[in-house]
Order: structure tokens, then sequence, then C-alpha cells
């Protein structure tokens, strides 16, 4: 059982009468990748000001590491690397002057963790460029670096990709991913991109009007979502009774366009493909369609879009 | 508290302004005894091309000096409401109370090493180009820094204060020329009616340094109040008043959100 390291009770943040977060209660496990979901104006960014001190709650607790006194969550706050709202930086200082400012702020040791964290994100080579003539891209990867510099065991991070190029993305989903495989690094993201989050995270916040209305594992939600395996082939009606005599496998479904949704042996895909081929049966495409997660999220908030 | 100190000196020391402020304040002194030579090389009966008159001159505009620490203290703040840049000290659990402090602290630093180098630059010119006047100026400068140090204190305090409350910079200095400049004039209008408003205006800073002057004959400071009690006075009524501004700010922003 992995231990809880970030945890919120009945959590609210009121402006006058509106409820901005409204009795949140989350629990972050140790190594998790944790997606907050919502649409704008949802709370994910206030709850994530919450969690890292820069608003007050007006209710309930935030525990980090099992404390949560004022001077125990500022002692915490500095095991946590961030990314709230937009990247902050100094116009007037290059991408290193800016992360060897902070560096001096955080007392961290040695030199070598600015290069690093540069040369992790991408921006090494930015050289005397100052912040102000940064693209929103480098922007976000300088504020990615800076929650990085400090080795942090927990990332709490508002929409990250922002402004990042495909290639971005991808580059910056595959360094989350191996911090949290190689370094065990809990993650908690926010994000719009839907399809972009279903490839990372392990477990799912969904909220809305500032209430956590869902949360859940990946696994969980793929269930939900019901997950298949489309198949095309050159004899459906053959591949399917094969199906039902070679393999038992009755969850399944014939489509119009000739191809095959199997609900059974998504993390065996190899067994469908040699019970086709080794019949005869000419295989044009065995894949896991992506979870659907945009669906799911607008079914669960009703549909009603942005207010 | 140290290490934040130390982050800021190197931001600021890698800010042109930083440099630039130094560089035009000395430029203009110096220039003012280029002037000076240049009028006594022409005529040489010209009373005024001396140490005596240049350093006098430079004691009688320590009003300017309180203005200009309202310009030091919005310069190294650094806008750190416009760039938004606070949140990160904060979301990595450095207390604001601190960061107020510190930003205060580091403040005065910059603007006493400022002072020193233009007021530097000022004498070193004075004494180089101009007729020595053999009057004690530099004690009487030093005499003068002495009873306006605790000003210039609470003025950098007063700014760093409202730079915290205000998220925007021309509403900070507004609330600064308001509560540093226009209330200690009004007080005085008002004094002039009121007995009580009378004394409250003797004891702000703007009507203290606008007290502090030089006569020529004798070479000797002026302070609004007579004898030792005019440095005491100085120093009490700004320290007093410096605390408290600082109090006010500290507690507002250890309550204030962070945007």
């Amino acid at each position: 059982m992995r231990e809880v390291i970030l945890a919120t009770k009945e959590l609210t943040k009121k402006y006058n009468n509106f409820k901005a977060v409204n009795n949140v209660n989350l629990e972050i496990k140790q190594g998790e990748i944790y997606g907050l979901v919502g649409k704008n104006g949802a709370g994910k960014t206030t709850l994530l000001r919450l969690l890292t001190g820069q608003a007050f709650a007006s209710q309930g607790s935030i525990i980090l590491y099992g404390e949560s006194s004022e001077r125990a969550l500022n002692r915490g706050r500095k095991r946590i690397g961030t990314i709230i709202e937009v990247p902050s930086f100094y116009a007037y200082m290059s991408a290193e002057q800016n992360l060897e400012y902070y560096r001096i702020q955080r007392a961290v040791p040695g030199k070598d963790c600015v290069r690093e964290a540069l040369e992790e994100v991408g921006l090494s080579e930015t050289g005397n460029k100052k912040y102000k003539s940064f693209s929103l891209g480098m922007k976000q990867r300088l504020g990615l670096a800076l929650a990085l510099m400090s080795k942090p065991e927990i990332l709490l991070l508002d929409e990250p990709i922002n402004g990042l190029d495909p290639f971005g993305i991808v580059e910056i989903r595959n360094l989350l991913i191996r911090l949290n495989q190689e370094k065990n690094i809990t993650i908690l993201i926010s994000s719009h991109i839907l399809t972009e989050l279903s490839n990372l995270v392990t477990s799912y916040g969904f909220i809305d009007n500032g209430i956590m209305i869902k949360q859940l594992t990946a696994e969980e939600l793929s269930k939900e979502c019901n997950k298949y395996l489309e198949v095309k082939v050159d004899k459906v009606e053959k591949m399917a009774a094969l199906l039902e005599q070679k393999l038992g496998c009755t969850s399944y479904k014939v489509n119009p366009d000739y191809t095959l949704h199997i609900y059974d042996y998504m993390d065996r895909p190899a067994i469908i493909s040699e019970l086709a081929v080794s019949n005869g049966i000419a295989l044009n495409q065995l894949m896991v369609k992506d979870i659907n997660l945009e669906n799911y999220f607008i079914q669960l908030v009703g549909g009603t879009g942005n207010d | 508290m140290i290490s934040y100190i130390k982050s800021e000196l190197y931001r600021i020391l890698h800010y042109k302004w930083t440099y630039l402020f130094i560089a035009i304040c000395s430029t203009l002194l110096v220039s003012s005894n280029i002037v000076l030579a240049a009028v006594k090389w022409s005529e040489t009966t010209f009373p005024y091309g001396n140490t005596a008159f240049s350093i006098g001159n430079f004691i009688g505009g320590m009003s300017f000096v309180f203005i200009l620490c309202i310009t030091v203290g919005s310069m190294v703040f650094g806008n750190e409401h416009g760039n938004h840049t606070m949140k990160n000290s904060v979301s990595y659990g450095i207390p604001r109370g601190m960061i107020y402090v510190s930003k205060l602290l580091v403040e005065i630093i910059y603007a006493v090493v400022a002072f020193f180098i233009i007021t530097g630059f000022h004498v070193a010119s004075a004494y180089l180009l101009l007729e020595h006047s053999h009057l004690n100026e530099l004690y009487e400068l030093g005499k003068v820094f002495i009873a306006s140090f605790p000003i210039y204190l609470f003025v950098l305090a007063m700014v760093n204060c409202f730079a915290f409350i205000f998220e925007s910079t021309g509403a900070a200095i507004g609330a600064d020329v308001g509560l540093a400049i226009a209330f200690p004039i009004v007080g005085s209008l008002l004094g002039m009616k009121f007995d009580i408003f009378n004394k409250l205006a003797q004891i702000l800073p703007w009507n203290i340094i606008n007290g502090i002057g030089i006569t020529m004959d004798p070479y000797a400071i002026t302070l609004p109040w007579k004898g030792d009690a005019g440095y005491y006075n100085c120093w009490i009524a700004s320290i007093v008043q410096m605390i408290l501004i600082t109090v006010i700010g500290y507690v507002i922003i250890r309550r204030k959100e962070i945007k």
C-alpha cells in the first residue's frame, strides 16, 4: 500500500459567496501521476494555488507528508516543484540567470543543478537570450526547469504543455513519465488536453464548479470507458467464428464497416493477431482504441461546456 | 533569510538600472561642479566656485534624496506583482513575512551603497575641480547623513510596505507620495490654524527633512530642533514611524494572496 503524501480535507475556498473550491477531499499517493480534469473556471488552478500556499483556504485543511500546520506545510513545499498558471520570471535576465537567482534563494547547493535542469527541458542553448524574448513554449520549459531544479519529490503542474508544439508535448510527456518511473516523483497535473493526460496519468480527479465529482484510477476509467481492440480483417465472419470457437470470446461486436471491436485481450493483442494469421485471415489493422476521455468527461459534467 | 537576501542582491546586480541610476545621479552632481568650476574659471570673482557652496548645496537638497528613496525602493522591489515572480518563492514555502523583511533590507543596502557612491563622486569632483574652503564641509556632511539616515529608512520602509500591498506600481507610488509628501504638507497647512496639527506635522519625515539645512556663516548644519535633541528627535520620530509602517505591512502581507 503506497503512502498518501498529499491530501486535502473538505478544502473550501470562497470569494464572497462564490465557492471556487467546495469541500474537496483529495488523496495523492506516492509515485502516482494524478490528472486533474475540469473545464475553465472549474477550480483546478484555485485548488493548486491553495496547495502551493499562494491562496488561503476558507475552510478545510491541506495535509502534506502527514502534517498540516502552516510551518510544516512550508517545510513540505520545499520538496515540491510547481508550475501554476503561466510561468513567471524576470524579463531582463536569461534562463540561466533566472534559475541561478532561484537556486541561491532556495539554497540549492552546487551550480550544476541549473545546467542539468536546463538540459533536461532542452533550454541549455539559449545563452544570453533574455526571458522577455522567449516564446511561450520556451517560457513553459523554463517553468518546468525551475520546478525540477531543486530535485522535488512532488510536481504540481498546471497546464504544463500550454504553448508547446507537438514535439515539445511528446518531449515533456516522456520527461514526466521518466521522472515518475526512474525517480518515483509524484505528479499532480491539470490539463485541458485530455487525450494527452490519458497517455500519462495513473489516477484521475474530475472537478466541476469547485466540486470534486469523481476520482478514479486509470484502470477504473478504462473499464468505465469500455476500452476495446479494433480489428480490421478481410474475412470478418470467419474471424468472429474463430474468436468464439478457439478463444471462447463472446464480448465482441461486428460493425457495419467490417471491423470488429473486441472487449477482451486488451493486454494481449498478439493472441488475436496470431489467431487471424494462423487461420489464413489477412489482418489489416489491430489497435487498442484510445480512451475517449473527452466524451467521458462531457458525460460526467452534464455536457454543458464552459460557463 | 540570508539566502533570499543573497538572491535579491544577485538579481539587482543583473539589472541595468541598478547601475544607470547611480550613473545618472552621479553625472548630474558632477556636472553641477563642472558648471561651478567653468563659471569660476571665466569669472574669478564668482563667489560660489568652492567646496563649501557645492557641498552646502548638496546638504540643502536632502529632500531630493528623500524623493529618490521612493525611486530606489520601487526599483529594487522589482515589480514583483507585475512579473508574478513572488509566487515562485511562496510556492517553495518561503514565508511572505521573510520575503517582506528581506526585500526591505536589500532596498536599504542598495540605497546606502548608492548614496555613498553618488556622494563620493560629488565630493571628489568638488575637491578636484573647485577651490577648497577649509570649513569642515565633510564633517557637516557626515552630521547631515547621521540626522537624515533614519528618515530615509522610513521612506524605504513605506515604499516597501505599499509595494507589497498594492498590485499596481502606479497605485503604490501614489500612496507613497500621498503619505510621505502630501500628508505632511496638508498637516503643515492645517497646523497654521490648529496647534495639534502643527505638533503632528513637526514629526512627519518630509517636514523633518525640509527642516535640515545649512548656514554659510558660520558653516554649520541646522536641524528642526536645537542642540543634541535635534539628532535624537530625528531618529526617534523616524524610527518609530518606520517600525509602525513596517509592522502594518508585515501583518497585511502575511494574509495577502499571491497571484
